[in-house]
């Protein structure tokens, strides 16, 4: 065979690969088309799924930015905790939507520096370091909350129909963070950073401006998410985001992003994984199964999908 | 002579830190006129629970120092507890039989875990996340979501009560003492700890290595397992990813295993550091700071420990650097006298 | 090589796994039905055949999906349902606002008719929610909520299955009293966070002991603080008694008995009739159980058919829901637990033939009076007397 031709087979390979999460996610949407007789894909449910999938999405595509510089942070639900708390109780005590939006996007922003510094520089194993501050977080959010257990905005909130906002939230967060991540000097900086710190060191790039702008970038996701569950359920309680650091790191995997981090990484990943994730929960619920059958078909098909989307950045040694 | 001497430095050294904390809570306690701190029952406890949580901080131990996270060791114990008390139930067997059984299940789950691991060539966290669903939906399932309820069976329940706690506790980390210290499986985990490629290429296997872990810390938790069933008498199943939160308590003892395995042993550093993490918040509890409270300031206190172990070599390095400075700015001056 | 016939095995049991999923979804589809015309001895139109025709799919949303109440809960619908056609849809557990929106999305989606907010996070916002998606809602969460829906044509009110909680707290308290108990430890889970029903179940008992009582308070749940309070409260000099606010079989049965306290300190607990208690009473493991009757949930079933028929007026006075509660059980000794857990796991407290006499297309004349005299069967001494 020619060097042209096992070239041209190789790049295929690549492709076809490249294209395995979204092959994967037209899989589940078409399985579960057939499963619900219908039900998942009418366009009411279309519709429910955009607004299922918005928190997850955005978070998961600022969180890109973290995974993508070695930068595993955990603590996605404490810190969309504390800023959808701070931001409700000003929103209460001052009766404005306009302030508590604010105060979400400041507060959660502050977060993200803080959690920032830590990385750069004091040198901490980010990942359990992000565990331990999420329920720092969330205990400091159920502080603040005091004596109420769930704190309500109704009075605050009066828009009814979402679907515009999400839309402008997610499109926009996405091409910014897509342009961000593919074209500029800083994305290119993030990945080269988790692919390989000394050489990104050595070739001139400041390690620590780049944590900091990556936490930046998944503060900027959680304040939006933040946002958004407020505007969905006009509540707050301590438990808010409890269970986001979790789906958000599912959500990821499933999009084909190689944990690790480098230059494999994919911005499409967040989207792509954040709809897998709420199709397969969206038509599981539909079909109406009991829990413990929920669970165990979420793990196999989590585990299968996962292992045909990490077919590109398979290595020969064990990963870690 | 320097034998002795060393020996006792670093006996030494393992008891500082829980002696430490324990004073300084005891001497907080005394100031605020508490004086059931750390005596009595509340030893007792203190004691129970550093075999508790000791036991799952060295089960994540042999994976996380390795680089893997293993998200399944809360369903791991769940499920081993539930199989070892079915079967000890059915075969209406006793207490010891209740432990090697659900000893026994925690292995093998923990080997299953390696196995699919292994196999796969999957991150570990992702792995692990998936196996956690289905171990946890199976606890659930086998036990239609009641759990087991051995409340009031004395006869099964010894194992939180001294001395057998005790006993269980001196057993296992003494068999993981000589696992890591005294055979070869624990002299290629070293190896593979320092340096994966290298070590892989000097031969080691690597995936076998990987599923004894593992099977190593399903038995911990199988351990655990039995001393909280034995506490409580109920194993109650999770959905969810509910297990997850067992290991929430696992990393500070973990981390002080870590820096005291210098001076002895990992497994008994472990244990040291779960029995400083004890009495932290029993002290803490005490002094009367409110529930809300309590885990602010828990979370805050292992945080500034980990920033402090990770970075305390730069205060020294900057003590080093300003000595150098010095020593180098005297041998100018000398040189520009002259 | 390996790894091929690996992914395809996994793939295989994927299909397989989605399979049983189809097909289990087809299965439930055709649940048994009787007909039932026994208790319809005085009413002109008695139903035979399915009833409703078409099946009603009610949501049930859940805190804790292996709860021992919620499981029994699970089970009397389970039997219910042989008479009634309809289904439910658990939720997982819901813990926070976002899964309960998602939740009452899934069920909208899946064509619910009805919802029953078992456990409400949002309160007031998600009765709202119901509503938007023209669901009918039943369950209560508090008065302010309550008055607000009150009038609203898809709010079907609720029947508490256990009166309220103060009066659960006020009810331990009185039994310290009358056992003269003056050294009690009192497990106020949730109240130091502010839970609203721990915090009314602590006011009622503290408001009934009065002030000559020593009282440990031990708060929070089962973690490493918990276990050190509780050890801490249990070697208190002349503790006569223990009372948990929740879950005292399950939390404080054990740790009292390897303290070799049984014989000395009695354990009195919030809870609901299920099996471990029989054993526990008959070991004088616990000696005072104030229980929900977990039955009650059943009207939810011919409350939720009424309003899908179109009839939910019969139960309403001035347009406004109806609010009910049955009785909960005091149960103090082991013969009563007994025949009360026959009586739940046999034909139940409220059987479907009794329940039927509500759903106004069997008994025309189905009203609130006939809401009211059936939720007064579920008192202790009409259930101890059948």
């Amino acid at each position: 065979m020619s060097k042209d031709n096992i070239k041209k087979i190789i790049l295929n390979k690549e492709k076809v690969m490249s294209a395995a999460p979204i092959i994967g996610l037209v899989l589940v949407m078409l399985a579960f088309a057939v499963l619900t007789e219908g039900k998942s894909i009418s366009k009411v449910n279309l519709k429910v799924l955009t607004n299922q999938f918005i928190m997850t999405a955005l978070v998961a595509i600022g969180m890109v930015y973290c995974f993508a510089c070695g930068a595993l942070d955990m603590s996605a639900g404490g810190s969309l905790c504390l800023s959808a708390i701070c931001g409700a109780l000003a929103g209460v005590k001052t009766g404005s939507l306009a302030v508590m939006i604010v105060v979400v996007i400041i507060v959660a922003m502050l977060i993200a520096l803080v959690k920032g510094l830590l990385a750069a520089y004091l040198t901490l194993p980010v990942f359990i370091v992000t565990i331990i501050l999420g329920s720092l977080l969330s205990a400091i959010g159920l502080v603040l909350l005091g004596d109420e257990t769930t704190l309500s905005v109704r009075y605050i909130v009066k828009i009814k129909d979402l679907t515009a906002i999400n839309l402008i939230f997610i499109i926009g967060f996405f091409l910014v963070a897509m342009i961000i991540f593919n074209y500029t000097k800083v994305g290119k900086a993030c990945k080269l950073q988790g692919g390989n710190p000394l050489a990104s060191g050595q070739s001139g790039i400041d390690e620590k401006k780049i944590i900091i702008m990556s936490f930046l970038m998944s503060g900027a996701g959680i304040a939006l998410a933040a946002i958004i569950t407020i505007l969905k359920t006009k509540t707050v309680t301590a438990a808010s985001g409890g269970s986001i650091g979790n789906d958000v790191l599912v959500a990821i995997v499933l999009g084909g992003m190689p944990l690790t981090g480098g230059p494999k990484s994919k911005i499409s990943a967040g989207i792509i994984g954040a709809a897998t994730i709420t199709i397969l929960n969206n038509g599981l619920s539909l079909c109406n199964v009991s829990n413990d059958m929920i669970q165990i078909v979420r793990g196999i098909i989590f585990i299968f999908v996962v292992f045909i989307t990490s077919m590109t950045y398979r290595t020969k040694l064990l990963p870690r | 002579m320097v034998r002795t001497k060393k020996i006792t430095k670093n006996f030494i050294m393992m008891i500082i830190i829980p002696a430490v904390v324990y004073l300084i809570f005891w001497i907080l306690c005394h100031i605020k006129g508490v004086t059931n701190f750390g005596v009595g029952t509340d030893l007792r406890v203190i004691l129970r629970n550093t075999v508790y949580t000791g036991f799952i901080a060295l089960a994540v131990s042999y994976n996380l120092t390795s680089g893997r996270f293993d998200f399944s060791i809360g369903a791991t114990l769940i499920l081993s507890t539930i199989l070892g008390s079915i079967v000890t139930l059915q075969l209406n067997l006793g207490p010891i039989a209740l432990l090697l059984f659900s000893l026994l299940f925690g292995a093998m789950i923990g080997c299953l875990s390696g196995l699919v691991y292994t196999l796969l060539g999957l991150p570990p966290m992702v792995v692990t996340l998936g196996l956690a669903m289905i171990y946890e939906a199976i606890g659930f399932t086998i036990t239609k979501g009641a759990g087991v309820k051995l409340i009031g069976n004395y006869k099964l329940l010894v194992w939180s009560q001294e001395p057998y706690v005790y006993l269980l506790c001196i057993m296992i980390v003494f068999i993981l003492y000589l696992a890591l210290n005294k055979t070869k499986f624990g002299i290629d985990t070293g190896s593979l700890r320092g340096g994966q490629e290298i070590a892989v290429n000097t031969g080691i296997n690597e995936k076998k290595n990987a599923i004894i872990c593992f099977s190593i810390g399903g038995l911990c938790m199988a351990a655990a397992g039995v001393v909280n069933l034995s506490v409580l008498g109920t194993v109650t199943p999770e959905l969810g990813l509910g297990s997850a939160s067992y290991m929430a308590n696992a990393f500070l003892p973990m981390f002080i295993g870590n820096i005291l395995a210098k001076y002895f042993d990992r497994n008994t550093g472990v244990i040291m550091g779960a029995l400083t993490q004890s009495i932290i918040f029993a002290g803490i509890g005490k002094l009367g700071v409110p529930s809300s409270w309590q885990s602010v300031i828990t979370g805050m206190i292992v945080l500034v420990f980990f920033a402090y172990s990770f970075n305390s070599y730069k205060i020294v390095e900057f003590k080093m650097f300003k000595e150098k400075k010095a020593k180098a700015e005297a041998a100018l001056h000398k040189g520009s006298v002259l | 090589m390996k790894k091929k016939l690996l992914s395809l095995l996994l793939g295989l049991s994927i299909a397989v796994t989605l399979v049983g999923c189809g097909s289990s979804n087809s299965d439930s589809g055709t649940s048994t039905t009787e007909a039932t015309d026994a208790a319809t001895s005085d009413s002109s139109a008695a139903i035979t055949g399915t009833y409703p025709e078409e099946k009603i799919l009610i949501g049930v949303e859940l805190y804790d999906p292996t709860e021992s109440e919620t499981l029994a809960m699970q089970e009397y619908f389970a039997k219910l349902s042989e008479t009634y056609n309809v289904e439910f849809k658990y939720s997982e557990a819901i813990a926070d606002a976002d899964a309960e929106m998602k939740f009452v999305e899934d069920c909208a989606m899946a064509g619910c008719k009805g919802y029953f907010g078992y456990y409400n996070v949002t309160g007031a916002q998600l009765i709202q929610s119901v509503i938007d998606y023209e669901m009918y809602f039943y369950g209560y969460y508090d008065e302010a909520s309550y008055e607000e829906f009150a009038g609203d044509p898809y709010y079907l009110g609720c029947v508490l299955a256990g009166g309220n909680e103060y009066d659960k707290g006020k009810a331990l308290g009185d039994w310290v009293v009358a056992n003269g108990y003056k050294n009690v430890v009192y497990a106020n889970g949730g109240a130091d966070f502010g839970v609203g029903q721990f915090v009314d179940r602590q006011q009622g008992f503290l408001d009934a002991i009065g002030d000559d009582v020593t009282v440990t308070t031990v708060g929070g749940f089962p973690g490493d603080q918990f276990f050190a309070d509780q050890a801490a409260a249990l070697s208190t000099e002349g503790l006569e008694a223990v009372v948990a606010s929740f879950n005292g079989l399950d939390f404080w049965a054990q740790p009292i008995a390897s303290a070799g306290l049984t014989d000395k300190v009695a354990l009195a607990t919030i809870g609901s009739v299920n099996e471990t208690y029989l054993s526990a009473f008959e070991n004088n493991s616990v000696s005072l159980l104030v229980s929900n009757n977990i039955d009650t949930y059943g009207f939810v079933i011919p409350i939720i058919c009424n309003a899908v028929d179109g009839n939910a007026n019969a139960l309403k006075t001035e347009g406004k829901a109806p609010l009910l509660s049955t009785d909960f059980w005091i149960v103090n000794n082991a013969d009563d637990c007994k025949k009360l857990y026959e009586v739940l796991s046999g034909e139940g407290v409220f059987t479907a033939e009794q329940l039927m006499t509500l759903s106004v297309s069997n008994n025309p004349q189905a009203s609130l009076a006939t809401l009211e005299e059936l939720a007064k069967t579920g008192s202790i001494s009409a259930v101890l007397s059948k």
